[in-house]
């Protein structure tokens, strides 16, 4: 059997803030296959983005393993390391801070294709055009400034620069949450839509648990740091078992049935 | 009770000064003594920018148009005693030198003419009254040592110092998760049903709307496109933005997107 895209094992990391530790991941171990969306649901700091910033290593942990790729994802250092990094891509929550505020639209495209020599500098801006309608935008939007776009706008350029690498793991922190109802609607439609075309996996982070389980395969569920309950995402609502996730199955609003 | 107006707003319109297009267009609604009114709507609809206008807190340079006029009241209220303010982000409407104690306070001292002593045992009844633990022992912390949930519980404490008979309530729970979500939900229909209040609750979820308020108004574009009783919203909408906002929906039996395979 062919080992997992993604395999994390007993994942340790302390903050330590103004005298207080804070244990943000116990032991944290998740796998994700190769085309699967994992979603990692829980409540505010229960320690979900510190687990997105250790696998894409943003920090290192103080303790575990990651495989990633068939191989140990946190020795690798210089140019490999550089090279594999094109296939794990992280979308952020803020898609302002996200970017350079100067950048434009094609710039921040543009960027992971010359980094990782995607596309030759005439194919370039040929190659975001084709990112920017693959995302439903328009590609008359490649000179404009960042700073210009609607949220749901700046979204879908972050998704065009993350699928610009290729990535089989794309990791998406909170990246629906600040955008209106309608438009978080069309933008996880779009991840299910590029994740069908490309097979690439997704961890799916979010406190909203409707908005995980509409995109998730299995969904992990985290508090204090450690994961409570794993399961197949309509299993784990229909039945959750863990004190957290029963929370979190009450707290969905729902529409009263008229 | 016999149903008593409360406000009366007609025709009203907002261009702020730096842009061109009008943020708010011929606006007319009323609202009840003691209702509970939301305001939905998309970001950019008009309905905060609606809210800021009937509290008198639009910013400078900002054009006003039409008639407010407040029934049932000697003079219009003032924002902070008569009417009262919680915004989104309870990290940026919460000083961050000032202690809790302080900032509950001081809406008493301005307002209700208490000594500071009195007003910091008011301080500690209220934050009591939003169900923050300790009340005695927060009045001496900074709100970065809460959480966000407890900021905005200590929030609405300042909020409700002076004793409003209107809470306005803009995106409250936008910044923090579900579960302190529908607590704060849970903790705003409790205080408003015990000191009689009136609620204007913007969001721009749908379902939260309903479950909190008894009249939905939803804005599109700087207009009211629709006015109406919750129930009746829900069942029968007619307005294309809220038909948008109920099909925008997502709750735990929304069919999951990975099965709409062809």
């Amino acid at each position: 059997m062919r080992e997992p895209l993604l395999i994390a094992k007993d994942l340790c990391r302390t903050w330590s803030t103004q005298g207080r530790r804070v244990e943000a991941l116990r032991h944290v171990s998740v796998s994700v296959e190769a085309g699967e969306t994992l979603g990692l649901v829980g409540p505010s700091g229960c320690g979900k983005s510190t687990l997105a910033r250790v696998l894409t290593r943003l920090v290192p942990p103080d303790a575990g393993t990651i495989r990633f790729r068939d191989a140990d994802w946190l020795s690798l250092s210089g140019h490999r390391l550089r090279a594999e990094r094109r296939f794990m891509q992280m979308v952020f929550q803020d898609p302002v801070g996200a970017f350079n505020p100067r950048a434009t639209v094609s710039g921040a495209i543009a960027d992971p294709l010359r980094v990782h020599e995607l596309a030759g500098s005439k194919d370039q801006l040929l190659r975001v055009g084709e990112l920017l309608e693959r995302v439903g935008l328009s590609p008359d939007l490649a000179s404009r400034p960042i700073r210009d776009l609607s949220g749901g706008q700046r979204q879908r350029v972050a998704l065009a620069r993350a699928i610009a690498c290729q990535p089989q793991l794309l990791i998406l922190d909170e990246a629906v949450s600040a955008l209106d109802l309608a438009v978080r609607r069309t933008i996880l439609e779009l991840l299910v839509d590029l994740q069908r075309e490309t097979g690439m996996a997704m961890i799916f982070i979010a406190h909203d648990l409707a908005a995980v389980k509409a995109v998730s395969h299995r969904i992990a569920v985290m508090e204090a740091g450690e994961i409570v309950e794993t399961g197949p995402a309509e299993t784990l609502v229909a039945a959750p078992q863990s004190v957290t996730a029963r929370a979190l199955v009450a707290a969905v609003p729902r529409l009263p049935s008229v | 009770m016999a149903e008593q107006p409360l406000l009366r707003v007609d025709h009203l319109g907002v261009r702020y000064a730096a842009s061109h297009a009008a943020a708010l267009e011929d606006v007319s609604l009323s609202l009840m003594k003691g209702e509970r009114l939301a305001l939905i709507g998309e970001s950019g609809s008009g309905k905060s920018t609606f809210a800021r206008a009937i509290a008198h807190l639009l910013p400078p340079g900002a054009a006003r148009s039409g008639d407010i006029t407040w029934l049932a009241l000697e003079a219009p209220p003032e924002a902070g005693r008569d009417l009262a303010f919680v915004l989104q982000d309870p990290s940026a409407s919460l000083d961050p030198v000032m202690t809790i104690g302080e900032q509950v306070a001081e809406g008493a001292v301005a307002h209700l003419g208490l000594s500071w002593g009195e007003a910091y045992a008011h301080a500690a009844t209220l934050l009591a009254r939003v169900q923050l633990p300790e009340p005695e022992h927060l009045l001496k912390a900074y709100p970065h040592q809460l959480s966000g949930g407890q900021r905005q519980r200590v929030a609405i404490a300042a909020a409700l110092a002076a004793g409003p008979s209107i809470l306005i309530a803009d995106e409250v729970t936008s910044a923090l998760d579900r579960i302190v979500e529908a607590e704060i939900v849970a903790l705003l229909d409790g205080l408003v049903r015990d000191e009689a209040m009136t609620l204007i609750f913007i969001t721009h979820d749908i379902a939260l709307a309903a479950k909190l308020a008894d009249r939905i108004s939803v804005f599109a574009d700087g207009r009211l496109v629709e006015d109406a009783p919750a129930a009746q919203l829900l069942a029968r909408p007619q307005a294309e933005a809220t038909q948008r906002l109920l099909s925008a929906h997502m709750d735990l039996s929304t069919p999951s997107l990975l099965r709409e395979v062809p």
